[in-house]
């Protein structure tokens, strides 16, 4: 990305398209890296009781 | 409801157009921001001018990140009420936050209602259940 004189953002297509490729690298060699909403609720739950253990 | 006794919200983002959503879906659950941040530094700088009574927190920010900012919330004030909304939600990032004392991580591609209603169950359980730290 570079800013052009009239002060807007240009970006490198093809270089963000080379990030994208990484990132999906990244997520399918990882599948379980991202939570869903759903794992951070469970997340939060177990949380939450440690904390109630801890009062 | 008079301005003094509404809920007061700190705001840390970075982006303006998301901290300009989260005003506008506080507002509607009859909250006043008090302050908006658009970096850690200025969450910590602006939490212990203000002391809110929910701050939400953004992870990737610039100067200070909110993991960071988080743990210097925490450092001033054990019973801060945090809630991290991210779009950087990897399994290690949320731990880490909760690690931290965030009391709840909402992931922001969740439908405004929901961002609403998550906001909403965490606050009435903090309120239910005390400062887990007290």
């Amino acid at each position: 990305m570079h800013e052009a004189k009239s002060g807007r953002k240009r970006y490198d297509l093809r270089q963000l398209l080379e990030e994208i490729r990484e990132d999906e690298k990244v997520v399918e060699s990882r599948p379980d890296y991202w939570a869903s909403q759903d794992d951070i609720n469970d997340m939060v739950q177990q949380a939450r009781k440690g904390r109630g253990k801890a009062k | 409801m008079k301005e003094e006794q509404k809920i007061r919200v700190l705001i840390a983002e970075d982006e303006a157009h998301i901290r300009l959503l989260l005003r506008k879906i506080m507002e509607q659950m009859g909250a006043v921001v008090v302050a908006e941040a658009t970096n850690g530094q200025e969450a910590v700088d602006l939490f212990q001018q203000h002391r809110p009574h929910i701050v939400l927190m953004d992870v990737v920010m610039p100067v200070l990140d909110g993991k960071e900012a988080i743990r210097r919330i925490m450092a001033m004030e054990r019973c801060a009420f945090v809630i991290v909304l991210s779009a950087l939600s990897s399994m290690d990032v949320v731990k880490e936050c909760l690690a931290l004392g965030a009391a709840n991580f909402i992931r922001k591609d969740n439908p405004v209602d929901q961002i609403k209603r998550y906001i909403k169950e965490s606050w009435q359980e903090f309120q239910k259940m005390g400062c887990p730290y007290a």
